[in-house]
């Protein structure tokens, strides 16, 4: 029985581990193979892929009641790694506006309440707009979860404390060195979330930073602002044992330096204590390097454990904002229905698909 | 029956104090709430002040340096280290190590208060009128405490280690000192304690020289060994050899060993000396 819904289908660090989320890690390109074959099926009539380290989600208005099936065999036709439905949710109508609405606010984030996924909502908005696939129903929704998101923000504590990776990343550094002018910092990829974490460090003090990227001409201008120097891969191997925190925040698919040539580096400096954080997804070190003697290693989800341990003196904060927002989801969806012009049970009981569509793509639905 | 001496009950007064701003600290670790500095190291000094006293009294006591008993050992080379905790706190900046510190002197006190006493018997052996038997004694307490703060920092050090290896980061792991920071500073303890403990071998050893009988091998043998040991780990950092958390724990041990030694090098001697004594007086 078709009907209009408003889904959303998924993964996330709360369905998936690290290693499994890695595997779906989708880039650019299979960004823009799946809009456009989400949009040339009969089903969807709208999509907003959210793609982040944490999370891949479908948001997805169209004419099928449960089109999650669909959404995995199109996403399954592209990936050879098949998504499991195991490791998924799927939440239609008003449940899947809450969950936008908690996502954007930061509440349903691996670090609760942290800013980053905000923009990651937004620019995953900009890009379905670019691919065309955004409508009525999705406009409407994803701008009432940015409103949505600021208030929580603005009326609550949600994000008081260390709820940045940055922060996380630099507490780490100061229980192995005593101060950070003197470690060697090695920056691997130019993302939002490595420069994050150099920012932090820049300003408790960091002196000696080198970043490398596969893209010289992005790194120039970080290296620019931070008093960075370049190195290209050879360069960063070759002096692998010269540096003393080692942050991997690339796009690559296979972890940048092999299990060998870290040991190679370790054994160089068996005296001095060594730290990589992996803010990457697909993950850039071998997880085995954390047995070697001296070597500390911490991935996403260490740090989100870290940051969500004050956690608790922050439920309260939680529990207001996740009231606000099922309130603010109820009241959205609700004004959803009635803005089509037709009783809420029409929308749900009619069988004509093509009534449906007419109904989606109406000049008085667009407003 | 023994007699409550006036020293025992301000030793008594000293562990409540050193109890306190323990217990005080622990409270505001557990509640990841700030620690009063002012108001730990008022305690703290206060405490100090009291065994400082009580050593004075007990010194008076015995017409001699109070180093006779284990019990003076203990409270010696507690006494030591708080010592060190206060004056070196300004050049080792070393958080956490006065509260680690205090819950030692805790452990020191309640274990000499409780099991050895004050009215214990005393080594014969330091009944003798060489001062530099004396020196050489006190020395060889002192060394004890800078080697206690050694396996103090080398604790830490092991728990930071723990915290980061296991992702821990409450309380107890995020107020802890930086890994290379605790490692530097407990090479340098072991260094000077190994110097300080030199010179009390080799004051000893002249002693020895000059007064064979007076000490029994089997502490002349344990002494050198100790000796060797502490100079063997600290020669193995000096070159690079032994590092990190292997150093960390082998300080630890050796200082554990060197603790342990006192008793039955101390019974040893004693009754060494004990079976000497009849003679000589037979003699006499």
């Amino acid at each position: 029985m078709p009907k209009l819904t408003f889904s959303v289908f998924g993964c996330s660090h709360k369905t998936a581990s690290l290693s499994q989320r890695e595997i779906w890690a989708l880039d650019h390109t299979q960004v823009k193979s799946l809009y456009e074959r989400f949009l040339k099926t009969p089903f969807f009539k709208e999509c907003v892929i959210l793609n982040t380290c944490n999370r891949l989600e479908f948001y997805t208005v169209g004419l099928q009641e449960s089109p999650e099936n669909a959404i995995i065999e199109t996403i399954n036709q592209l990936l050879e790694t098949k998504l499991h439905a195991d490791h998924c949710f799927y939440f239609r109508q008003k449940q899947a506006i809450d969950h936008l609405f908690k996502v954007c606010s930061g509440i349903d984030s691996q670090i609760v309440g942290e800013n980053e996924i905000f923009g990651q909502v937004k620019d995953a908005y900009t890009t379905a707009q670019k691919h065309s696939a955004i409508g009525s129903w999705t406009h409407r929704i994803f701008q009432k979860s940015f409103q949505a998101a600021k208030w929580a923000r603005t009326h609550s504590l949600l994000s008081k404390g260390r709820v940045s990776i940055g922060n996380v990343v630099v507490d780490l550094c100061l229980r192995i060195f005593d101060n950070l002018k003197d470690p060697q910092i090695l920056l691997l990829g130019c993302g939002d979330i490595g420069q994050q974490a150099l920012k932090c460090l820049k300003s408790r003090g960091a002196q000696s930073i080198t970043i490398h990227s596969r893209n010289a001409g992005r790194a120039a201008p970080l290296c620019v602002a931070f008093g960075a120097q370049y190195a290209n891969l050879s360069q960063a191997r070759e002096k692998l044992s010269h540096y003393d925190i080692i942050i991997g925040a690339t796009s690559a698919k296979e972890p940048i330096f092999s299990k060998q040539e870290l040991e190679q580096a370790l054994n160089k400096r068996p005296m001095h204590p060594m730290i990589f954080i992996d803010l990457a997804l697909p993950r850039d070190f071998d997880p085995a390097i954390a047995k070697a003697a001296n070597t500390y290693l911490y991935n996403l989800e260490d740090l989100a454990q870290i940051a969500n341990e004050n956690l608790q003196k922050r439920s309260t904060q939680i529990d207001t904002c996740t009231q606000f927002l099922l309130e603010k989801a109820t009241h959205t969806w609700e004004a959803l229905c009635n803005r089509t012009s037709l009783p809420q049970s029409s929308l749900e009981d009619s069988k004509d698909p093509n009534q449906l569509a007419a109904l989606l793509n109406s000049p008085q639905s667009n407003n | 029956m023994y007699i409550i001496s006036s020293s025992f009950f301000v030793f008594c007064i000293t562990l409540v104090l050193y109890g306190v701003a323990f217990i005080y600290s622990l409270y505001k670790i557990f509640h990841e709430s700030r620690v009063q500095q002012g108001c730990f190291y008022c305690i703290l000094c206060l405490g100090f002040i009291a065994q400082s006293y009580a050593l004075y009294l007990r010194g008076i006591e015995q017409h001699a340096l109070p180093i006779a008993s284990t019990f003076d050992i203990l409270q010696i080379i507690t006494w030591s280290f708080i010592l060190l905790i206060l004056f070196l706190r300004p050049l080792i900046h070393l958080k956490l190590l006065s509260f680690f510190g205090t819950g030692l002197a805790v452990i020191f006190l309640s274990f000499s208060l409780g099991i050895l006493q004050s009215n214990g018997p005393s080594n014969p052996a330091l009944n003798n009128h060489n001062p530099w038997v004396h020196v050489h004694a006190g020395l060889a307490l002192f060394s004890y405490g800078v080697f206690s703060l050694m396996a103090l920092t080398a604790l830490m050090y092991i728990i930071q280690d723990y915290g980061l290896r296991n992702k821990r980061s409450k309380g107890l792991f995020k107020l802890l000192p930086a890994l290379n920071k605790l490692e530097s500073t407990c090479g340098h303890l072991l260094y000077s304690g190994v110097v300080i403990f030199s010179l009390s071998v080799l004051l000893g050893s002249i002693s020895w020289a000059h007064e064979p009988h007076g000490v029994s091998t089997s502490k002349l043998i344990a002494t050198w060994v100790l000796w060797m040991l502490f100079g063997l780990i600290l020669y193995l950092k000096i070159r690079n050899i032994l590092l990190n958390k292997a150093f960390a724990w082998l300080c630890l041990v050796v200082f554990i060993i060197s603790l342990v030694s006192l008793w039955p090098i101390y019974y040893q001697s004693q009754s060494a000396a004990k079976e000497t004594q009849p003679a000589h007086s037979h003699h006499a």
